[in-house]
């Protein structure tokens, strides 16, 4: 009853999303500063799918985000291929763009790049990368590579059967999961992580604000319709803001929503678990929020963005509370030693690393501080990992911290966590 | 409660006089019942599994012809060996592509004319006396049980006792070598046939089926695969040769019947390859494990996971040698049966009931 109940009060956010133009107040909106927004009252229309256009050209393109997420997709694959997989070849991958398997993924442009360097977060005033924030998150995606292949991929193993059993304090194989020694599978770490540093961060904290934030000379580009040369050289006809609009819809619908891995992979999941409408909300706001710009209707398009902090930020946050819920009923099932808790909570690990990318639009902070992320990451890492949990007592840390992350949102521990039989 | 979702959603679609007809990006797909993406699944089963499985083997033939080749042109002690290996090698690769019954492979018989045993020597004598015999000849259904590995098998293996013996014959007569190599030939225009098929038009026809219903492409692979558990291992490696369900035992029907030092083997392989598919090969494939998994089936999929352990570990404790475990010690090899049985069990209740899979074959072995 009480899923019932959920399910409807959803469906008619979907349909109050959907329907109500002019006076949409589903996010908790930073209205702070009326007198920069401009253009509330210009109407527009949101067309029914993401297409836009300009004199019969689709001003719609977002092919680089396309290219990092799949380049991304193939990262992950050689992060477990113990027969082939090696550091150089990965490493010329993620920080180069070169060398994929798949030639269409080889680009000047790569993932490493693009891992904390929001405007909001990662850039001063200047739109200048301040490294001392930055360097840490880079330093450690680089370090999870280069422990993985340090444990995996240095040729000791002729295959993953060669792999020895992991034991607290070891690494090795358990299942079909390359752990290190507390238990943390590295690519899980690094894979869900990332959905926080590289792809949350360029969403919300970039490309959001960049198509948000109130430049003069940019707003009257757009409102003019106005090409830049270099865009007119490119055979494009989308404006900037336009542009910075659609690469934030890019990370996160730029590849099927099969073949995805980062984070429209995780919305699909979070839909699936019970929160009915999430998917169509955030592709709706997406949607409303471009017509909004192209319109430029700048208050809207604020207030969709914000709506796609929030809602984002809570992706993350409900996926943490989920893993580490869901690692702590597989254990109590006895499910640790085949593989599945310890890769239950790496992904828990890596959605918590993400909390600190969150966003929080009344606040334009994340939901969580570093410091809290860090103690939280701390609690999981200590002793000897995720060992410790095989021990109960342990296991009231996990509750601990599900509740924890939970209270910054509309959203319950129980109403996230995985329905346990 | 789906149903009312979708009431829900119609009725703001019929409500929303304004622009939009709101429909999600995508909505639609395979994530009808909670965590059971067909899609994912089902490109993982070609893409992961399947494809890369048959052309591990067509690769793998390609090696078993070169090496067969070099003992009928030079029949040495060493060349034969090198043949036997390889030939080994060959027939353990074979077990994975066996789990996949299904399509062309189906139609065609495919899994029988690879390794219909047992392999019927009179026939395959007279094959090689026959000087009119060519690869073609090998497509008469009537020859399915004097061809593929176990024909191969004997031919390497049991033309007689002594390796010296076969040595010369080899040498003597080309008939034999010509033999084997039609037999070779056979096993590679066949598979490449079958991958080809995958390759082409049966891969977007089976990935394309995501039907819930029993036609659906889901339900056919989970159904095959627990048939191949049941029949093509269970039954066919380890109950039949030992006597299951109180039938007479038959050692003689084993695979390797002329190296019967590697029957044990081949049987552990195949579970594995079954426990494989079970689990997926790639980190997050959509493996029947993960949907166990995402459904919050913790339980289940343990309890799998721990049944095909089980299954190894007690093959593993069987004679290498099946045939001499059967004749000596048939109650040891029951209790094995058991062992593998259980796991039959629980696919055929409690992951059918989980997963909405409707068996297609009936069968009348009393399970």
């Amino acid at each position: 009853m009480k899923k019932l109940s959920l399910l409807l009060a959803s469906t008619l956010m979907l349909g109050f999303v959907a329907c109500d133009d002019d006076d949409n107040d589903t996010s908790g909106n930073n209205k702070s500063n009326p007198v920069e927004e401009q253009g509330a009252d210009i109407a527009y229309e949101t067309p029914a799918t993401y297409t836009f256009e300009r004199d019969g050209q689709s001003t719609v393109k977002f092919s680089g985000q396309t290219l990092r997420l799949n380049q991304g997709a193939e990262i992950l694959k050689d992060l477990t291929d113990v027969e082939s997989g090696t550091l150089e070849a990965i490493k010329t991958k993620y920080e180069e763009g070169q060398d994929f398997s798949n030639a269409e993924l080889v680009s000047s442009s790569h993932i490493r790049q693009k891992v904390a360097e929001s405007i909001s977060y990662f850039k001063d005033e200047l739109d200048e990368v301040v490294s001392i924030d930055r360097d840490p998150v880079v330093e450690f995606f680089d370090d999870l590579i280069v422990e993985q292949a340090a444990l995996f991929l240095d040729g000791s193993y002729a295959d993953k059967d060669a792999v020895p059993t992991a034991k607290a304090g070891e690494a090795g194989i358990l299942g079909k999961r390359l752990v290190n020694k507390e238990a943390i599978e590295y690519n899980q770490y690094w894979n869900k992580g990332l959905i926080g540093a590289f792809t949350l961060d360029q969403v919300i904290n970039d490309y959001l604000t960049l198509a948000t934030r109130n430049k003069a000379d940019k707003r009257a580009d757009n409102d003019g319709g106005v090409i830049t040369q270099k865009n007119k050289d490119k055979g494009v006809v989308y404006t900037e803001i336009e542009h910075w609009w659609d690469e934030a819809y890019g990370y996160v619908f730029g590849v099927d929503r099969d073949a995805d891995k980062f984070l429209y992979k995780y919305i699909q999941r979070v839909e699936n678990q019970g929160f009915d409408g999430l998917e169509a909300s955030i592709e709706t706001a997406f949607r409303k929020g471009r017509a909004a710009i192209t319109a430029g209707n700048y208050v809207d398009a604020r207030e969709q963005a914000d709506f796609l902090r929030a809602e984002l930020s809570k992706v993350i946050a409900i996926r943490a509370v989920y893993y580490l819920q869901k690692g702590k009923q597989s254990i109590a099932a006895g499910a640790f030693d085949d593989g599945t808790a310890p890769h239950d909570l790496s992904e828990g690990i890596g959605f918590v690393y993400s909390l600190q990318f969150t966003h929080n639009p009344k606040t334009s902070a994340p939901y969580y501080t570093k410091g809290k992320v860090q103690e939280f990451i701390d609690e999981l890492e200590s002793g000897t990992g995720f060992w410790k949990y095989k021990n109960e007592s342990e296991r009231a840390k996990l509750d601990e911290m599900s509740e924890e992350i939970a209270k910054e949102f509309d959203f319950t521990v129980a109403e996230a966590a995985p329905s346990s039989n | 409660m789906k149903k009312l979702v979708f009431l829900f959603s119609a009725l703001f679609l019929f409500s929303c006089s304004s622009e939009e007809g709101d429909k999600p990006s995508g909505g639609e797909g395979g994530n009808g019942n909670m965590g059971v993406n067909r899609t994912a699944f089902l490109n993982a089963v070609v893409d992961v599994h399947a494809i890369p499985d048959y052309e591990r083997f067509a690769m793998q033939l390609q090696v078993l012809k070169t090496d067969v080749k070099s003992f009928s042109d030079t029949p040495t002690q060493e060349t034969l060996n090198k043949a036997r290996a390889t030939w080994l090698k060959t027939y353990e690769v074979y077990q994975s592509v066996a789990a996949y019954n299904f399509g062309l492979a189906e139609e065609t018989a495919y899994r029988s004319y690879m390794n219909g045993y047992p392999t019927d020597i009179e026939e395959i004598k007279g094959n090689i006396d026959n000087e009119s015999f060519t690869v073609e000849s090998l497509g008469n259904s009537d020859l399915i049980n004097s061809q593929g590995l176990p024909a191969i098998d004997y031919i390497i293996n049991g033309l007689d006792d002594s390796d010296a013996i076969i040595i010369d014959k080899f040498n003597e007569d080309a008939k034999y070598g010509k033999h084997l190599g039609f037999l070779v030939d056979r096993m590679i225009s066949f598979t490449d046939r079958i991958l080809n098929d995958w390759k082409g038009d049966y891969k977007k026809e089976f990935t394309s089926n995501t039907s819930e219903t029993k036609s659906g492409s889901f339900n056919l692979f989970v159904d095959r695969y627990i048939n191949f558990y049941e029949k093509i291992i269970r039954t066919g490696k380890i109950g039949r040769p030992a006597g299951e369900l109180s039938k007479p035992k038959r050692p003689q029907q084993i695979e390797a019947l002329f190296s019967p030092e590697n029957s044990r083997d081949l049987a552990i392989v195949a579970i594995k390859d079954a426990e494989r598919i079970y689990l997926g090969n790639s980190e997050d494939e959509a493996s029947l494990s993960a949907i166990l998994l995402e459904r919050d089936r913790v339980d289940l999929d343990l309890k799998i996971k721990s049944e095909f352990k089980a299954a190894i570990e007690s093959v593993e404790s069987l004679n290498a040698n099946l045939n001499i475990q059967a004749e000596t010690d048939a109650d040891t090899m029951l209790a094995t049966r058991a062992v593998l049985h259980a796991l039959v069990v629980t696919m055929k209740t409690d992951l059918i009931t989980e997963l909405g899979i409707e068996l297609l074959t009936f069968d009348s072995d009393g399970d």
